[in-house]
């Protein structure tokens, strides 16, 4: 009988210890979530690097949103440093990207 | 007496069974362990090359707002002493070879480009012919779709081989009176081009290799003698030759540079080549110089032969075609041919002769003098069935930058 008792405890010991393992390695890796998320993310980067319109400042999607933050480039006026960040709905920031783009249009003037 | 204990045998098979879980669960939970190890550093071996990647990108932004390119420097990205870019800049032919090397601790990413410079301004001017006593003569179905920059004595209407000039008017814009000697080309391009001639030294030409690819530092080749190039060269290349270079139709040349006296193209070549001369570059028929490609002949200060720039029928180039000369010679000036069916995308700019024959420049033609040999004569500033249109200019097109405009950096590759 105490043998019994002993691999038992035993048991539930080694349980205990791989499913915290398991757990502790399944909290680390990289969510399914933040990865859509951050699909979407370089879908809104792409739109805004072959638009160039800096206006719109957020994009509402079903559970997170994505944030511009645009500002002048210290060193050269024709860049703007545009900061792209995910936020989930609980505010907490999922991806943040952050770019140089040219201010202007490369367009000719006619 | 003995205890119970030591009289009875323990049974301990449960124990057994559970060290072998235990054992069991150890190795798989080592080989999660060490999974995720894997894993969690490919990932941020993975995060930190796509920062990279995009420091780059935000990199190669920065080089098209600068002003001037620096030789080699290392800058802060976004100011905040995280995101370090190494930019180095070199001329190569009349482009600009731009290196960007981001990097953090271990890592870094190295990218190669081909810039060039254009105006901002989209030129309007058609043709700039400079002063002479001799009016502009145009006939055929001549079309000056654009200013124009004439002699004093204006522009007539002529016939020649049985063609009156047909057309309700005889250009497209306004008419301007030229000066004697033609507006200067962009500093910045005539540098890039001494740059080019004054190149003596470099690796040895090896005609044995079918291939040569550089992909980010500028390889150069010389040779001492002719070169028949029938291979594929690609790249960062600059070949140079002391006597001529033969390019043959099936050889593949992209973005490469040829600085030779003569240098000759095959019917049929196609490509993308920079090229620079001394005494003649000569295109074959039905040739096809794409984008981004350029002809350069800097002709020497009293040759005693006339140096040209000769593009056979139906040839198309996308990219200028400048010829230089020091000064306009009683004999034996440059001169620049264009045969019947030759389409040019950019910018011909001929401090000597040239001649258009049945051609189109989608672009402007700045010359020194227009020179026509027809069956019967030879004409001077004549124009019969020449098409110049610069508002079909790809707006992609780097220009010579002869309106002084204010100029920006163009992505080229």
């Amino acid at each position: 009988m105490p043998q019994v008792v002993t691999a038992m405890a035993l048991l539930g010991i080694i349980i205990s210890i791989a499913m915290l393992v398991f757990g502790n390695i399944l909290h680390q890796s990289t969510s399914l979530e933040d990865k859509r998320v951050s699909m979407f993310l370089d879908a809104q980067v792409n739109r805004v690097i072959e638009s160039r319109d800096y206006s719109e400042t957020t994009f509402d999607f079903d559970d997170f949103r994505i944030e511009l933050e645009v500002s002048d480039h210290i060193s050269n006026q024709n860049l703007k440093v545009i900061y792209f960040s995910a936020f989930h709905k609980n505010k907490e920031e999922a991806v943040l990207e952050k770019r140089i783009l040219l201010n202007v249009n490369n367009e000719y003037e006619e | 007496m003995k205890s119970f204990w030591c009289r009875k045998k323990v049974k301990a098979n449960a124990l057994y069974i559970v060290v072998s879980i235990a054992i069991v669960v150890g190795v798989l939970l080592l080989g999660l362990l060490t999974l995720s190890g894997v894993f969690s550093k490919a990932e941020t071996r993975f995060l930190i090359q796509n920062k990279l990647i995009l420091n780059v990108r935000s990199g190669l932004e920065f080089c098209l707002a600068s002003s001037e390119l620096p030789e080699d420097k290392v800058v802060d990205l976004f100011q905040e002493e995280k995101d370090s870019l190494r930019i180095r800049s070199a001329p190569y032919g009349i482009f600009t070879a731009v290196e960007l090397s981001a990097f953090h601790v271990g890592d870094s990413i190295n990218k190669g480009f081909l810039l060039g410079n254009k105006s901002n301004q989209k030129s309007k001017t058609a043709l700039y012919l400079a002063n002479s006593n001799k009016a502009l003569g145009l006939c055929g179905k001549t079309k000056l779709n654009g200013n124009v920059f004439v002699p004093e004595s204006g522009v007539e209407r002529l016939y020649i081989e049985g063609q009156n000039f047909v057309g309700t008017s005889l250009f497209q814009g306004t008419k301007q009176v030229s000066k004697s000697i033609l507006p200067a080309v962009h500093p910045k391009i005539i540098s890039n081009i001494n740059e080019v001639y004054a190149i003596n030294t470099g690796s040895v030409y090896r005609d044995d290799l079918d291939t040569i690819v550089s992909e980010y530092s500028t390889l150069v080749l010389k040779a001492e003698e002719g070169i028949l190039l029938n291979k594929v060269v690609k790249g960062r290349v600059i070949i140079v030759s002391s006597d001529f270079i033969h390019v043959s139709s099936g050889a593949e040349l992209e973005n490469v540079v040829l600085k030779a006296p003569v240098v000759v193209f095959d019917r049929g070549f196609e490509g993308s080549v920079q090229v620079f001369a001394r005494d003649s570059i000569i295109l074959g028929e039905e040739c096809y110089l794409k984008y981004p490609s350029a002809l350069v002949l800097k002709t020497p200060p009293k040759p005693s032969y006339s140096p040209k720039i000769l593009l056979g029928s139906n040839t198309k180039l996308a990219g200028n075609i400048i010829l230089q000369q020091s000064s306009f010679n009683v004999r034996n000036n440059g001169m620049v041919t264009l045969n019947k069916g030759v389409v040019v995308n950019g910018t011909v700019y001929s401090e000597g002769y040239t001649q258009l024959r049945y051609c189109e420049i989608q672009g402007e033609v700045y010359a020194k003098k227009l020179f026509l040999k027809a069956r019967a004569s030879i004409y001077e500033n004549t124009l019969l069935n020449v098409v110049i249109d610069p508002s079909r200019k790809e707006n992609y097109m780097v220009d010579l930058g002869i309106e002084n405009s204010e100029r920006s950096w163009i992505y080229i590759q």
